[in-house]
């Protein structure tokens, strides 16, 4: 038998329970465009007859429920595809940097709507061979000169566009390891308060969407596992096991390599190298020497194989000619100085005397058709490493290069969104908030406060009959 | 089945919306450049031909520049060869004039005198120029190849009686034979065409076993001498020798006919490969006017249908229909 008040207990609880569930629906709707706010939801649970008095007794056969209670205010997400998203971020963020990088050298190389290197090459090309057809004639000695100087400053303003996409490269990995180190002093404050609250029993959901949204933050940066503690806390790791809450990072570099490195709160220093995020994707531009990679160096082909390539490109361009123009190797009369894409320039001989260029060794033109010759000829690889080809062609070939690595990359980094998206959208369409559904809910918990109400007056009569008008016969 | 959150549709329908303008844009550009691609990397196959066939129309042109000046040489050099063959026929039927029994004295002076009017002829032709430059100077062509100093004839500073230091080499011009040199770094010959046509070579030097000079010009003073001193004995000799020079230079004339006519065979086929590769580019570069348009107003559509559409997605909720 139970208590004559228990109705008004259980429609008390129901009144309590639908005035927190219409208070969540109101948090939710409020919370309709809030960035990384997870949809709550209050779990309700129907409380059982539970006399522990009775312990050695037959319960009754009438043995009804209590009412209901609020168990808990829940966020409605799912944690494996949290990892999905996170790892999809981290793959995104790798080839959009990558391709960012990629199609500013592109930009430097590309010559399909001006010209570039190779059109000055062929320019060069032909002020030679209108040198050989005029033998003697100053004004094409100097107008081969002038093509000359013209070719170094292509050397030279590609030496340059290379150094300031370097530096903007640069710039853009400070700021993010910045941003890491303050997203990581976000994260330790975070699981901390989460610390606490959990000691004190209950965890607000609005810090875990804090959170999260760090985790996500850091996600793109560079790839995260993120495992959860008993505590309630969070540990991050990413590649060679580095626990990165407990990590400062910071930019160093090691002879041509940049490279990132981490202090951990013990103060010892280890170089970090993530396998994918922006910071991974800034590493491969930075220090991808391609095939000139030596032991250690990255071969993804990046800044510094261009470097290289143009070095080396400039200074086989200069060698071959100024051999050329040397007929006794006892007295060099060098056409060119300097041996990188930076520095070289004609010489100043040269830039003295347009003549200075030998047209003629035994006969008339003949060391001018050994000039022709050379920008036709392959390129002694064994002098000159890592040309390959004639001069023009190696110039083809590097704009070759990035043209079909960019694309590539445009479509790997296109796939990689589309991914990125699809698991973005799996996962909003858990987490995020629906009005409609909102609406719904509103409806359903007002209609079931007010039968809870109605069940409080019902109780109220039922009583009212049993106290003041029970036992009355007569009267 | 998915849950579709407003977010989700916002989010979207703007990544959408972006991508359309992004692609708008993009054909919007092609069509205004009439290009197929406006980055290597958009299409780096047609990339990488369009740099080949860049690279060939460049060199076809230069080709074409060179074969045109050699052909004008040869030209040059053919109008002169002509000229100094006329020349001799001249000189060779004034000889036989004067060697006739019933010429006085006084007439065999006068053909002595008509000789040297010959003689400055042949020398006039031995320092032809055209342009700027002096086609029989060898491999000099930029300064008179010939000069005459009291009466001996000089080739490049060598009296052409003396029988060698002649400089003979060759002037090339690369018109797309395939350039090559030998491991010495000489030209293959073969391998470039040879404009020089050295007057040396032309005009003869040195003597023969008779102790005639090989110069036309000397050969001719010798017969003038003859006449100026009515001593005709050693004529028959001069004439056979100018006979003999006669006939060489029938030679060079064919020479220059045959590189003439090869270099016209070149210009022709040059320009078969100009329109072929010029087509080539026209292909892999330029984009259809037509299909441009046909892609853009296509883009255009779809991006104002998404306009449109966002306008009834966005706008209402349950919370319209709700009393």
């Amino acid at each position: 038998m139970g208590s004559s008040f228990t109705g008004l207990r259980i429609a008390q609880s129901a009144l309590a329970a639908s005035q927190i569930c219409l208070d969540v629906t109101g948090q939710n709707i409020a919370n309709v465009n809030t960035k990384d706010y997870t949809r709550q939801s209050a779990e309700l649970n129907a409380v059982n007859y539970n006399n522990s008095v009775s312990k050695f007794a037959q319960p009754p056969a009438t043995n009804k429920g209590q009412g209901v209670t609020v168990a808990q205010i829940a966020q409605i997400r799912d944690k494996l595809l949290d990892v999905k998203v996170r790892n999809c971020h981290s793959n995104y963020n790798t080839t959009s940097v990558i391709l960012s990088g990629l199609s500013d050298i592109e930009n430097v190389f590309d010559e399909t709507d001006n010209s570039g290197l190779n059109a000055i090459l062929g320019d060069f090309y032909s002020q030679l061979q209108q040198l050989s057809n005029n033998a003697g004639n100053t004004g094409y000695a100097s107008m081969t000169r002038s093509a000359a100087q013209k070719v170094c400053q292509v050397f030279n303003q590609y030496a340059s566009q290379l150094s300031q996409i370097r530096d903007e490269q640069m710039a853009s990995l400070e700021i993010a390891v910045e941003d890491i180190n303050t997203v990581i002093s976000k994260l330790n404050e975070v699981n901390t308060q989460i610390k606490d609250q959990s000691v004190r029993g209950s965890i607000s959901n609005e810090l875990l969407d804090d959170r999260n949204s760090y985790l996500d933050t850091l996600s793109k940066y560079m790839n995260i596992t993120v495992t959860a503690q008993n505590d309630g806390t969070v540990k991050v790791s990413s590649t060679g096991n580095a626990d990165v809450l407990d990590s400062t990072f910071s930019i160093s570099q090691s002879g041509d390599q940049v490279v990132i490195q981490r202090t951990d709160t013990g103060g010892t220093l280890a170089d970090f190298l993530p396998d994918e995020g922006t910071v991974a994707g800034c590493l491969h531009i930075l220090n991808g020497a391609g095939t000139s990679a030596a032991a250690g160096e990255s071969s993804f082909t990046g800044l510094l194989y261009y470097n290289r390539a143009l070095d080396n490109f400039a200074a086989a361009f200069a060698g071959t000619f100024n051999k050329i123009n040397t007929l006794d190797p006892a007295a060099p009369a060098n056409l060119f100085t300097g041996t990188t894409a930076n520095n070289i320039s004609i010489s100043e001989q040269w830039y003295a005397d347009a003549n200075y260029i030998v047209v003629a060794d035994t006969g008339t033109n003949d060391n001018v058709i050994k000039m022709i010759n050379a920008m036709e000829d392959e390129v002694d690889e064994t002098i000159y490493p890592g040309i390959t080809g004639n001069f023009e062609g190696f110039a083809k070939t590097l704009m070759d290069t990035i043209a079909i690595d960019t694309g590539y990359y445009k479509d790997i980094n296109d796939m990689n969104k589309a991914i990125l998206t699809s698991a973005a959208n799996q996962r909003e369409s858990i987490m995020g908030v629906l009005v409609d559904e909102e609406t719904v809910n509103l409806i359903s918990y007002q209609k079931a406060y007010q039968a809870a109400a109605r069940l409080m007056t019902v109780m109220d009569e039922t009583l009212d009959v049993l106290i003041n008008r029970m036992g009355v016969v007569g009267r | 089945m998915m849950r579709i959150t407003n977010k989700m549709i916002n989010t979207n329908y703007l990544s959408n919306l972006n991508s359309n303008l992004d692609n708008l844009n993009n054909l919007r550009q092609k069509a205004a450049a009439g290009r197929s691609y406006l980055k290597a990397s958009e299409n780096p196959a047609a990339a990488l031909k369009a740099y080949q066939v860049r690279q060939n129309l460049s060199r076809i042109s230069l080709y074409q520049n060179n074969v045109g000046e050699a052909a004008s040489i040869m030209t040059e050099v053919e109008t002169a060869v002509l000229e100094l063959n006329s020349t001799i026929t001249s000189i060779s039927e004034n000889v036989t004039r004067g060697r006739s029994g019933n010429y006085s004295e006084q007439d065999r002076a006068n053909i002595a005198e008509v000789l040297s009017n010959f003689q400055l002829e042949l020398f006039d032709i031995a320092n032809y120029r055209s342009a700027d430059k002096y086609v029989f100077g060898g491999s000099k062509m930029l300064e008179p190849p010939f000069n005459l100093e009291s009466g001996v004839l000089y080739y490049h500073g060598i009296d052409v009686n003396s029988n060698t230091g002649f400089d003979e080499s060759s002037i090339y011009y690369d018109i797309g034979l395939g350039l090559k040199t030998t491991a010495s770094g000489q030209i293959k010959e073969g391998t470039a065409f040879n404009i020089s046509f050295p007057g040396s070579e032309v005009f003869g030097t040195g003597t023969d076993t008779n102790g005639l000079p090989n110069n036309i010009f000397n050969l001719v003073g010798k017969m003038i001498e003859a006449f100026n001193t009515n001593d005709l004995s050693n004529l028959d000799s001069y004439v056979d020798k100018l006979e003999s020079i006669a006939e060489n230079i029938t030679v060079k004339l064919v020479d220059v006919g045959q590189k003439s006519s090869f270099l016209s065979f070149l210009t022709e086929r040059l320009a078969g490969n100009e329109f072929n590769a010029t087509k080539k580019q026209t292909e892999i570069e330029c984009i259809d006017a037509a299909e441009a348009i046909v892609n853009f107003n296509t883009q255009e559509t779809a991006y104002l249908a998404a306009l449109a559409m966002g306008n009834k997605l966005l706008q209402y909720s349950l919370l319209d229909y709700m009393k």
